[in-house]
């Protein structure tokens, strides 16, 4: 990213020892809203088991690298959640898990429902599903560890870059 | 036809004597008496029913636009437990006067129903001790459940959430407190002694935190580490679901009511299906029945199972959620196999059931159950025998028999207070009144006594599931004189089931067509809810998480 | 100028190895934690997780480092370090620590507490700095702990002192040559277990961070490296401590066959995996109940067991070793007896 050829010799390898820690060690915030939110409890059980991954839930944004919009967000929740995701430490990514987080789901007609977590945060992972399956939970955030784990960006430092070029 | 048909004229003769009374009418087809009265008359038609007929349960308050669009009926249902007879109170408002006198005086739990009406339909209720929006936003604009609001095409737009960011954290943009929790930071803002300057902390709990169970918003005024005030505030997964169901066909209704109670999804479906069902007289087949009752047991241990793991780690235990998991899985598994989907049931149909079981299922899901009690034996040696928890939880949250009728606190929650009620044997629906229901009971209603009576009710449904899979009788799994297009007569249907919080009810008013002209869920949950405001007074910080967890709110079902 | 250079080497090789045996705690604590709760913990980043401690921490300096609007910067900033420092500097007092770096401590142990009540202050200063409601509990609440909790701790200790005559932890190990101090002092060591779950935050006295109270506790508002000296320090703590239970009860590095070090590798280890099969059975108390406890019960009970020693000194071990026993039974019936009522029954009535 913006880094000289010189320098960038040096820390190249410091980056890729970087992205490795980044792709092997996710910490999900517990952010459930809806009925997501129980599937998101599964993929902690241990049918599932997350932490065979790396993947470790912790209570407080400051501590999470990503968080999982599990399920609706309303115009009453909206700002709680903005302000939870820039309550994050970078880097951080967004998963948008089920339906509602997507576009509304079932609710996009409803007077209070606001269609899709993507218009208050970036979205990294669109995860398609009502409730999205544990597994497919587990795959979308398998799917963002190999992204980090190759250095590509977040949607976030996307959005930066190209709201600057 | 479960209300015994002989009770109904004794009630409805004495309640046409009634002072006030405009007119007396069986309300639908399930032989419940309608009272009509004037909102100047309703406080104390509502204190007599109460104090002079035994009809001290208020378990419905909500309302319903009128058939000509020109105001608001309010409609009250009371119940009396002695012989379960119902009553059905309706207030004509017209819009030129949009104002009625609150009960709140005679329930304390009608204040917060009184908000969501206000809340949805923009009725003034007078003398209510702090009236606003409950589940929407403060500046929301109009009044959605009145037929006239119109959310447009895409409902929210992108002005609205650009305004919604405007305001972050618990205020709005102008630095406002909401209205809802002003009276509460009064309260909490009086110094205590004048010599020593202390001040009290308001906390807020939530809508992100660990132990809310989803975006619960608890205000507390705490003093040190002990709670002197406490306020639930919620909203924060309002989608809209009753006012989306009015733009629905009958049976489409089923796919948003499960996502209502999201944790135990064939409760709201079956109470919605039976309320279809007496709306347009179609009748279920005995073997739906017993799927009915069956999948409604085993949902019944889910949503335990999910309370369970909650329990415990609210107390600070993780193990207890890990095993607790392992066999809510398993009868996931079933419910796959079963519906096809693993909480999104939609399974539910008027006149029966979608599927019948596939070959086989009937006998896994029996042996499993037959091994249950092992399961149920292992989550109690993890918590009930363990002396932390129960140095956490006995003799904590005390719920009174008081606050019970007052707050219309139902199910494992009045049950653990001695309070003998479960409609699966008081007014027995689906295959309930072939197999017969045990009730589980504790006394003195700590959050200790909440536990054993939903452990022991695990036990106790997988009992039931199992006898309704066993009795299984042969023939059709969906009665097939249902019509393609259901379209009840005007009327309206009001049914109750058990759910795993307490008595869940839908009401369903019917103008003719295809699709309902008002439904309500009637949500247990919603008054468990509030009668924490006075159950966490007092309490310390600990407390208020682990009695939270022994309430087992589901906030998909409260907001709606 | 040899001594000077003595003291680094000695310190960098023991912050190597103090670090690396953290990281395996860290290790143990989620495939243990795993494997109780029929599930496997960590696998697939290194072979059976074992380098998922370590990605961990790599992927926590890479964050971004924030302060909150609000906090008292500095102290927010130095809070990590006050927590993170004593957790390395006890080791000066340990034996062969300090012999390595030529010098010796007669008042081992002394100083070992005295370094190790540094931690909760930074718990304290993390709380009060972060400006935020859940820390600052977090923090108050550490420091009600602490206060508490050192006394029966240091008093228990006292039985194990009277024993070898000695304050020097080698001495002390040496005192148990013949006859562990398990079997002389169990009582002083259920005290001391307890009062130690206490003053390491572990479970079910984890009130300072009280997850599904407190978020995160008082460490709610740190992120990147911040964060992670934290959570190192508190790692370090339980193996430090562990180490000290070996130290003091199980007859430290003496063992037959194996070298010494292999030995006190092995019990320290033991004990680890004791506290994280506590961490996987209990709740927690509430913080009344944690004050009851340790004013209540632990304190009167440390103040016995000095008395009990000091007749088993002018009597004979075996006596001591009955009394032991028997105290210890009756406290651990005080401590069950919490969370009963007279004459109810734990089980619903099921009603026909």
């Amino acid at each position: 990213m913006g880094v000289d050829e010189q320098t960038g010799a040096l820390i190249a390898p410091l980056q890729q020892l970087m992205d490795w820690a980044r792709g092997h060690s996710m910490w999900p915030m517990t952010f459930g809203t809806a009925c997501c939110a129980i599937e998101m409890m599964s993929v902690g059980s241990p049918r599932y088991d997350t932490d065979r991954f790396g993947i470790f839930f912790r209570n407080s944004p400051r501590q999470a690298d990503c968080m999982i919009v599990a399920g609706t967000v309303n115009l009453k929740m909206a700002p709680r959640m903005k302000l939870l995701y820039e309550q994050m430490a970078a880097p951080k990514y967004v998963i948008a898990m089920g339906a509602c987080a997507i576009g509304g789901g079932p609710f996009s007609e409803g007077y209070n429902v606001v269609n899709g977590a993507d218009l208050v945060l970036p979205v990294d992972i669109y995860l398609p599903g009502c409730p999205p399956r544990p597994e497919a939970l587990i795959d979308a955030l398998l799917m963002l560890m190999e992204r980090i784990a190759a250095g590509e960006p977040s949607a976030a430092t996307r959005a930066a870059m190209s709201a600057r070029a | 036809m479960m209300v015994a048909p002989a009770t109904i004229v004794p009630i409805a003769a004495s309640l046409a004597s009634l002072a006030g009374v405009i007119d007396v009418r069986p309300l639908g087809a399930g032989g419940i008496p309608r009272v009509s009265t004037s909102a100047a008359g309703v406080v104390e038609m509502l204190r007599t029913l109460r104090n002079d007929h035994g009809f001290a349960d208020l378990t419905l308050l909500t309302a319903e636009e009128t058939d000509s669009s020109d105001g608001v009926t309010l409609v009250y249902e009371l119940l009396r437990r002695a012989d379960h007879s119902r009553v059905v109170i309706g207030v004509d408002l017209l819009d030129s006067e949009l104002s009625a006198p609150s009960v709140s005086g005679i329930w304390a739990g009608a204040a917060p129903l009184e908000r969501e009406v206000y809340d949805l339909f923009g009725v003034d209720f007078t003398d209510h001790p702090g009236l606003s929006r409950i589940v929407l936003r403060d500046d929301f604009v109009g009044h959605p459940l009145r037929k006239s609001f119109v959310a447009g095409e895409t409902g929210v737009s992108a002005e609205q959430v650009a305004k919604a960011l405007e305001s972050h954290g618990d205020r709005l943009p102008g630095g406002e407190v909401p209205r809802a929790t002003a009276s509460l930071f009064a309260a909490a803002r009086k110094p205590g002694d004048p010599q020593l300057r202390s001040e009290r902390l308001i906390l807020n709990m939530g809508p992100q935190h660990p132990s809310m169970h989803g975006v619960l918003h608890l205000w507390l005024a705490l003093d040190g580490e002990q709670v002197v005030a406490a306020q639930p505030t919620h909203g924060y997964l309002h989608r809209c679901i009753e006012k989306l169901c009015e733009s629905r066909d009958h049976r489409a209704c089923t796919a948003l009511l499960d996502r209502c109670d999201y944790v135990s999804g064939f409760h709201t479906e079956l109470a919605h299906v039976l309320a279809i069902e007496e709306l347009a007289g179609i009748e279920s087949t005995p073997k739906a029945d017993h799927l009915r009752t069956a999948m409604s047991e085993l949902v019944r241990i889910t949503s335990h199972h999910t309370w369970y793991a909650a329990c415990g780690l609210d107390t600070g235990a993780l193990t207890p959620f890990l095993y607790a998991f392992i066999d809510r899985e398993l009868i996931l598994d079933f419910f796959e196999e079963v519906t096809g989907a693993r909480m999104m049931f939609n399974y539910f149909r008027p006149g029966g059931v979608k599927d019948d079981l596939p070959p086989g299922s009937a006998e896994r899901i029996i042996a499993y159950l037959k091994g249950f009690t092992r399961a149920v034996d292992e989550y109690e040696a993890l918590l009930t025998d363990n002396e932390i928890f129960r140095a956490r939880t006995r003799g904590v949250g005390i719920l009174s028999r008081q606050q019970i009728t007052d707050f219309g606190v139902t199910g494992p929650m009045a049950r653990a207070s001695g309070v003998d009620i479960d409609l699966r044997r008081d007014e027995p629906y689906a295959a309930y009144d072939r197999i017969p229901t045990r009730v589980a009971l504790a006394e003195v209603g700590d959050s200790f006594d909440r536990y054993v009576v939903r452990i022991a009710e695990m036990r106790e449904s997988a009992r039931i599931a199992l006898a309704a899979l066993e009795g299984l009788p042969e023939g059709p799994h969906l009665n097939p004189d249902v019509p393609r297009v259901i379209k009840p007569p005007r009327g309206t249907a009001f049914r109750w089931v058990e759910s795993p919080r307490g008595e869940l009810g839908v009401y369903v008013v019917s103008d003719g067509s295809s699709r309902p002209w008002r439904l309500k869920v009637r949500s247990p949950a919603f008054s468990n809810l509030h009668v924490c405001g006075q159950l966490l007074q007092g309490l310390r910080i600990g407390d208020v998480v682990a009695v939270l967890g022994s309430v087992d709110v589901v906030m998909g079902e409260i907001d709606r | 100028m040899m001594v000077m250079l003595r003291v680094l080497l000695g310190i960098v090789i023991m912050i190597v190895i103090v670090l690396l045996n953290t990281v395996l705690v860290m290790w143990i604590e989620r495939k243990l934690l795993g494997h109780i709760q029929s599930r496997l913990g960590p696998m697939r980043t290194g072979f059976h997780g074992l380098l998922q401690p370590i990605a961990d921490a790599i992927k926590l300096l890479g964050k971004e480092d924030l302060v909150p609007a609000g906090a008292d910067r500095i102290l927010f900033l130095i809070a990590p370090l006050i927590a993170f420092t004593p957790s390395m500097l006890v080791y000066s007092a340990m034996p062969w620590v300090s012999e390595f770096a030529g010098m010796s401590f007669d008042v081992g142990i002394f100083m070992i507490f005295a370094i190790s009540a540094m931690f909760p202050v930074g718990v304290l200063v993390a709380g009060w700095a972060s400006h935020n409601k859940y820390s600052l509990i977090g923090g108050f609440r550490s420091a009600a702990q602490q206060i508490s909790y050192e006394v029966p701790l240091i008093l228990a200790v006292m039985g194990v002192v009277m024993l070898a005559e000695s304050m020097k932890l080698s001495a002390i190990v040496e005192a148990q040559s013949n006859i562990w101090n398990i079997v002389t002092q169990p009582f002083a060591f259920v005290i001391f277990f307890i009062a130690m779950l206490a003053e390491l935050n572990r479970v079910p006295f984890d009130m300072p961070e009280a997850e599904s109270e407190l978020v995160a506790g008082f460490n709610t508002e740190y992120s990147s490296m911040r964060f992670a000296l934290f959570f190192l320090a508190e790692y370090a703590n339980v193996f430090t401590w562990s180490l000290i239970t070996v130290l003091l009860f199980f007859g430290g590095w003496a063992g037959p066959v194996l070298p010494g070090v292999v030995w006190l590798l092995a019990k320290t280890y033991a004990v680890v995996c004791l506290i994280i099969w506590m961490r996987a059975t209990f709740p927690r108390v509430r913080v009344d109940q944690l004050m009851d406890i340790g004013w209540k019960i632990l304190l009167p009970a440390s103040l016995l067991n000095v008395l009990l020693t000091a007749i088993g000194v002018v009597t004979n071990l075996v006596v001591l070793t009955v009394l032991g026993v028997v105290a210890t039974v009756v406290l651990i019936a005080l401590i069950a007896r919490l969370g009963t009522r007279a004459g109810d029954s734990l089980r619903a009535e099921v009603r026909p």
